[in-house]
């Protein structure tokens, strides 16, 4: 307990004398973790979107205007046999055209000349058990008769996972290269808090003080470099989260950004985690070598 | 106890600083350990502490095999020894005290008592009154002393010396002298390296090994025992 205490003593003292090296070094990480922790969120965010169009497990069909009532009740028949086929609504031309006017809003009126003349065709509202055989369906859907189109959710699925992808890629690339750049810039702070001490380190190591007791204080300084960097990058993170990172989530029709209690947790949990695995990674790197008589 | 037993030193460009030493040192001791620049006598220190490996031979230092040592085991080696260097190698910007206290805490020894010992060790030095001092506003014979009390506070069997007195005033040599002559009477084993004749002439009444060339020249008995 109290060479711990001894440790952390001189890990501070440390950081405080090369305090411009120690705030380079936790800048630096701190900046490396915001941009893993906001590409984290947004990855978050898009999955959860997708989670959500997908868990809609719907899909429209229109059908051709030329089926008569039989017609469309055949079609109808035909779907409910499918397989994954949970629920099959039929959708009259009225209600569809009522349901856009409904989606406009106060602008309904600029649909009112079609209540006698409705583009809209006939539709019917299918709700599937599962997603695994979606395709097949659409495949099966397709070879109905009376059906002249299908519209399905998928290809938004696909382009946001797109862009999820490209957003992880790109995240996680940045957070790798920052990383080796905060291990660079903090072996080279500890190499210098290790330079200023040398003779203290030599005459240490006349007395009979054992490797492990020299390295300690440098580990616990690269920890506390990681851990002030995971704080302050928190700190950040849950400000840019709030604000400016929304309004973009907003402006892209995304729903709201949302993070509940658990992963605001986690993401604390992971920043400290990296923040500290950095940080003794990067004195390791100057303490090993550096020892040697 | 010391033992050098058939040792060689050759570095590594080379030179071949020890050639065939075989000398026995026994608990309690005080020797002297002269010759020429460059004759050997800090290597000789060097394989005492690990600093540097013997080439050939053995060096046995309380029951440590240096050439057959593992790096864990070297701390524990140096711990059975006091060092005491030419140029002091004090920490400057600490007091005597904390200079001292560092190399017990070194050692993992406990808060407690190193308020116990610091103090007392530096007594034993006759800078009871000097340990709020930096180095720089001490003599270079008191400066010795601290390095001295330093040398003495984790309790070693043994005392290795190089030099002491050589970057030392000629009129303060005799205060670090009388300090190692008190210590060793007190039955810690002394190990002193010089090329101070005036030193060597007075305190004759010790063994002096002379050191030729890197090997041992001459070795004449102590006459106190
Ligand atoms: N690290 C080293 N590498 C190569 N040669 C060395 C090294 N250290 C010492 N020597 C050589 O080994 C020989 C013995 O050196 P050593 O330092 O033991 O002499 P010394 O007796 O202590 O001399 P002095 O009285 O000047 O201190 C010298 O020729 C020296 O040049
Ligand atoms: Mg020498």
């Amino acid at each position: 307990m109290e060479r711990i205490r001894y440790f952390f003593g001189e890990a501070l003292r440390s950081i405080w004398k090369n305090r411009m090296m120690s705030m380079a070094s936790i800048g630096v990480l701190a900046v490396c973790l915001i941009l893993l922790g906001s590409s984290l969120i947004v990855s978050y965010n898009i999955s959860n979107v997708i989670r959500q169009i997908e868990g809609q497990n719907q899909i429209m069909v229109f059908l051709n205007d030329d089926l008569d009532a039989a017609g469309i009740e055949n079609v109808g028949d035909e779907i409910t046999a499918l397989p994954d086929v949970k629920e099959c609504i039929f959708v009259s031309k009225q209600e569809a055209l009522d349901e856009q006017k409904k989606a406009l809003g106060s602008n309904a009126d600029l649909l009112s000349g079609y209540d006698a003349d409705n583009f809209l065709p006939n539709g019917y509202r299918i709700s599937l058990t599962g997603m695994e055989h979606f395709s097949q369906t659409v495949q099966s859907l397709e070879k109905i008769p009376g059906i002249i189109k299908i519209q399905q959710h998928e290809d938004v699925a696909d382009k946001l996972n797109n862009i999820k992808r490209i957003i992880s890629m790109v995240g996680i690339w940045l957070f790798v290269i920052l990383a080796l750049v905060s291990l660079f810039i903090i072996s080279n702070t500890i190499k210098l808090a290790m330079f200023v001490r040398k003779r203290e380190i030599n005459i240490m190591k006349f007395v009979g003080a054992t490797d492990w007791f020299i390295r300690w204080p440098f580990v616990f300084e690269g920890m506390l470099i990681g851990l002030i960097a995971s704080l302050l990058a928190f700190g950040v993170q849950y400000y840019i989260y709030r604000i400016p990172l929304a309004r973009v989530m907003t402006d892209l029709k995304l729903q709201e950004l949302t993070l509940g209690s658990t992963n605001i947790a986690l993401l604390l949990a992971a920043f400290v985690c990296a923040g500290i695995i950095v940080g003794v990674c990067g004195s390791l790197i100057s303490v090993r070598k550096y020892l040697k008589v | 106890m010391i033992e050098f037993i058939d040792v060689y030193k050759i570095y590594e460009n080379g030179t071949k600083a020890l050639k065939g030493i075989n000398l026995k040192i026994d608990e309690g001791e005080f020797v002297f350990v002269r010759g020429a620049s460059g004759a050997g006598k800090s290597t000789l220190v060097k394989l005492l502490l690990h600093e540097e490996k013997p080439s050939a031979g053995e060096v046995i230092v309380n029951g440590y095999y240096v050439s057959k040592m593992t790096r864990q085991e070297v701390p524990y080696l140096r711990r059975t020894m006091g060092v005491v260097f030419q140029d002091f190698r004090l920490i400057p910007n600490m007091t005597a005290f904390e200079n001292v206290a560092f190399a017990m805490r070194a050692t993992g020894a406990r808060r407690r008592d190193i308020r116990r010992r610091v103090p007392y060790v530096l007594g034993l030095v006759g800078l009871a009154g000097k340990a709020r001092s930096h180095p720089s506003q001490l003599s270079g014979g008191e400066q010795q002393r601290v390095s001295l009390a330093r040398a003495l506070v984790n309790n070693p069997s043994i005392i290795v010396a190089d030099e002491p007195t050589g970057n030392i005033d000629p009129n303060l040599t005799f205060e670090v002298m009388e300090m190692l002559d008190e210590i060793n009477r007190r039955g810690t084993t002394i190990v002193m390296v010089t090329h101070d004749t005036t030193i060597v002439e007075r305190y004759a009444y010790h063994r002096i090994v002379t050191i030729d060339g890197g090997e041992i020249a001459e070795d004449l008995p102590g006459s106190n025992v």
